[in-house]
């Protein structure tokens, strides 16, 4: 048989869409044997969201050519769109290669040598005058062996805990909002869940475009019969299969939440078991800092129900109160409920709460600890979970569940990192926001920001972009393209290798950590980030005179020495990685913690000893089967809380009279800086536009094409209108992608008191005829 | 899922990558999902477009394999199959690319 190059790129097509589906495919031997007609494969994960789809990356003369999905990973061999086009991004033409200095308004190619000399001497200067003076600013991109070792640097070697990330901005509700409910962070449950579920409670996320992959399950399982219920005030491409869509004025789903957990407890829909044995019951009696918290009964927690009946909560939230009703009834008498949410309950001053009462209602009807039933928070990034929630990045955390403000947590990580009693600081340090206020203000002397850009993605950005051009302070950006919004502001750029130009390992949203292999050289002269964080602490300590401790700190050679070292960290936690080793990782498709042997198979649920977390029996000997061991103080139960409706912190207003709401389309992800360099990608989706509901484009006289102008209180920005019956009306959505469209100049940087995080999900604005 | 065609009449964004524009064989494997009952259809409909090759059907799911010159071309025909009555979603699987 004379097989073509297109007859073998064909094939090999079709036997990959094939067995992604299960179909038993006949193809040719010859085919099958010339199908690696690439130099290698090599084992990864995807480069975008927090999916973490399992990917074999095809590499032929030193370049990566091709992606395919991993037919043996959860995600069944299906890619989306984007991970589809991951080649284009390796050798975009603004991939950052040397090092760069400013000059002025420009930047000069400099050595490794000169970068690294120059950023000791600033950030020495800087720490010697004040230790709290210097500060990191990391990423849900990082791979977990980076963001651990600079949290080791930073809270252990310098004593600061000047930490923190961009998950900060994306997942922070969830976190706390898991940890409030659970005692401990992080989903229960797995995609396997997907399989299992008979009603799906959507919330707050636009699968379609944001987690295509986790949505074709979805739309699978629908296929089989099962109901969906969506709430969104915007009739997105994830709405287009709900049984049951809930429209709701922006920033009033609270009320909707608790007139649900209303009509749950009149209809007796509720599980006794869960309320009788696994439950306690909390308010907030203080906003504090810090809160103050009042355990309370059943009894209260029914009459705090009393005012949100489901016309009351239509009254606040415009959402139906049939619709509500349906809505609790569907949710809590299925025989398996699983609910997804992303930002759309993350990003808000009310983001915890809003988390906790999903939790409610599963908790509240035993829509729990069994397959099917679970309360799943999707991730934006590829590792927010592994490198950051878990490994403890953020400014308030150690790693594996640790607190910074906790006096136990500190001395076993102190003594763990081997520092003298009192080196870890009590106090948390400054989150995303507060630091690039204390970067403005000059608190924060000299910074490094690596694989981010918070010069886009911070809320009312241009304030921030104004403090990142200070003359007093040092600014350094580790970046693998350049320029980007943030790098353009750098006194000093440096080039970093990307995905699989390194090894490392991501942790994903269902607790399954997966090991990137190494496949190709970066370009030039970039370098892993982990080579530079070990490199700069130890030469940053030699300048402090600190060198005998750098030794002890930070004697890595490689990310699996890394690696090893968080094993041991992660031993004994709720978490323990320790059966995760490197070998392992290699072979496996991913494993989910906990795993706390070699011979451990990993855990698909956890808190149910029945379904295999041998952890219950470990923490909680007495438990049957059920144990929220996380929430130890609170006898192993999960906590329901009394959270009252609130709505936006800038609601429309007569000034100001439209909700400007964010987020993702399906070609792009976050700042653009990897898919606006795919020209595939960039042509379907070129620039940024508003949509707007066609009764408010009557109202204001535009239509389609027309540009229009959105101001918010912080600034203004010039748009081609897109009218279309997706956002309700009084709403308007803008894609948060692009740099030249910069969002947010217009969102809110007011956030959450409890997890810190800012409300870009809604802002007041008012639009004009351009 | 996708844009429809009216997005692709925006000006091309340009391409200065060279070895972007030496690639003219762009070949994906792409699973087409369809309502109950709109299997024939859909077939109907891609038989129409000479660049798709179907490859078997399983449970509401359709094999096909799209070829192109190029990434762009091969993501114009998913565009317009995801605009097909009865489409559910056009999933990729697989992009290859080669001279």
């Amino acid at each position: 048989m004379n097989i073509t190059r297109r007859q073998l790129l064909k094939y090999s097509a079709a036997l990959a869409a094939a067995s992604a589906i299960g179909l038993d495919l006949q193809v040719p031997q010859e085919l099958l044997a010339a199908e690696a007609d690439v130099d290698k494969w090599v084992k990864g994960v995807c480069r975008y969201c927090g999916a973490g789809c399992g990917v074999y990356v095809g590499v032929k003369g030193g370049k990566v050519t091709a992606v395919k999905g991993d037919k043996d990973n959860w995600n069944k061999g299906f890619l989306c769109l984007k991970g589809n086009f991951l080649p284009a991004i390796m050798t975009a033409p603004d991939r950052a290669k040397y090092p760069l200095l400013r000059k002025g308004n420009e930047f000069v190619k400099i050595s490794w040598k000169e970068a690294m000399d120059l950023m000791v001497d600033k950030f020495a200067l800087a720490y010697k005058a004040d230790p709290q003076s210097v500060a990191f600013y990391g990423s849900g991109q990082a791979y977990t062996e980076e963001s651990y070792f600079m949290n080791k640097f930073f809270k252990g070697g310098l004593g600061t805990n000047n930490i923190d990330g961009n998950p900060r901005l994306c997942m922070a509700s969830a976190a706390v909002g898991y940890v409030s409910t659970f005692g401990k962070d992080e989903p229960m449950g797995a995609y396997d869940d997907m399989y299992h579920a008979d009603c799906f409670f959507i919330i707050g996320s636009n699968m379609a475009e944001a987690h295509p992959v986790i949505f074709r399950i979805v739309n699978e399982q629908k296929k089989r019969g099962a109901k969906i219920i969506m709430v969104d005030p915007r009739k997105t491409l994830s709405a287009r299969i709900a049984d049951l869509h809930m429209s709701f004025i922006p920033g009033n789903d609270l009320a909707i939440l608790n007139a649900m957990a209303h009509v749950i407890v009149k209809e007796n829909l509720y599980s006794k078991d869960y309320v009788d044995n696994h439950l306690v019951f909390k308010k907030m009696t203080d906003p504090g800092p810090p809160p103050k918290i009042e355990k309370v009964g059943w009894d209260e927690y029914v009459k705090f129900l009393d005012e949100y009946t489901p016309e009351a909560a239509e009254k606040i939230s415009g959402c139906p109160k049939d619709d509500i009703i349906k809505a609790a009834r569907m949710f809590a008498q299925s025989k398996a409920t699983m609910s997804f949410w992303c930002m759309g309950l993350n990003q808000r001053t009310r983001g915890v709460w809003a988390n906790n009462m999903v939790h409610n209602l599963h908790l509240l009807t035993g829509q729990i600890n069994r397959p099917g039933a679970t309360t799943f928070s999707l991730t934006g990034q590829p590792n927010a979970c592994g490198g950051v929630r878990d490994g403890g990045l953020l400014s308030h955390l150690l790693p594996y569940g640790r607190l910074v403000a906790n006096d136990k947590d500190r001395e076993d990580m102190e003594k763990f990192w081997g520092l003298p009693a009192g080196r870890i600081q009590p106090k948390p340090g400054p989150t995303a926001v507060e630091m690039f206020r204390d970067f403005g203000a000059g608190k924060i002397k000299a910074m490094w920001i690596a694989c981010t850009n918070p010069g886009q993605s911070l809320p009312n950005v241009d304030v921030y972009r104004k403090g990142m051009e200070g003359k007093d302070t040092f600014l350094v950006v580790s970046e693998a393209y350049h320029p980007t919004k943030t790098s353009e502001l750098a006194d000093l750029v440096l080039p970093a290798a990307l995905w699989v130009e390194k090894d490392g390992t991501y942790g994903q949203s269902e607790r399954r950590y997966q090991y990137i292999e190494k496949a190709i050289n970066p370009p030039a002269e970039a370098r892993p980030d982990l080579d530079v964080m070990i490199e700069f602490a130890n030469k940053l300590f030699k300048a402090l005179d600190l060198e005998h401790e750098a030794k002890k700190l930070f004697a890595f050679k490689t990310s699996e020495d890394v690696w090893n070292e968080i094993r041991q960290c992660s031993k004994g936690t709720a978490y323990d990685f320790m059966g995760m080793t490197r070998a392992r990782l290699q072979k496996a498709h991913g494993i989910q913690w906990p795993c706390p042997t070699e011979d451990h198979p990993g855990t698909l649920r956890r808190y149910t000893a029945k379904h295999g977390d041998v952890l219950v029996k470990k923490f909680d000997p007495q438990a049957a089967d059920v144990s929220f061991y996380g929430a130890k103080a609170d006898g192993n139960k999960a906590t329901v809380w009394l959270r009252p409706h609130k709505g936006p912190a800038e609601p429309p207003d007569a000034e100001y009279p439209y909700a400007l709401t964010t987020g993702r389309q399906i070609e792009h992800w976050h700042t653009g800086t990897m898919t606006l360099n795919v020209p595939e990608l960039k042509r379907s989706a070129p620039s940024a536009y508003v949509e707007i509901n066609p009764q408010d484009a009557a109202k204001i006289g535009v239509k389609s094409k027309d540009k229009v102008r959105l101001t918010s209180r912080r600034g203004t920005i010039v748009l081609e209108a897109k009218v279309m019956d997706v956002p309700r009306d009084g709403l308007v959505f803008v894609p948060m992608h692009y740099p030249d469209k910069m969002i947010n100049s217009l969102t809110n940087d007011a956030f959450d008191a409890l997890s810190k995080q800012p409300e870009y999900k809604i802002c007041a604005v008012k639009i004009e005829k351009a | 899922m996708f844009p429809g065609p009216a997005a692709y009449n925006l000006p091309d964004p340009g391409n200065s990558i060279t070895e972007r524009t030496v690639r003219n064989m762009s070949i994906a494997g792409i699973i087409v999902e369809v309502r109950n009952g709109s299997d024939a259809s859909v077939l109907a409909g891609l038989a129409q477009m000479p660049q798709i090759s179907v490859f078997g059907v399983k449970e509401n799911q359709i094999v096909t394999v799209i070829e192109g010159d190029n990434a762009a071309s091969v993501n114009d025909a998913i565009s317009r199959v995801s605009l097909f009555d009865g489409v559910l979603g056009v999933y990729p699987v697989s992009i290859s690319e080669d001279a």
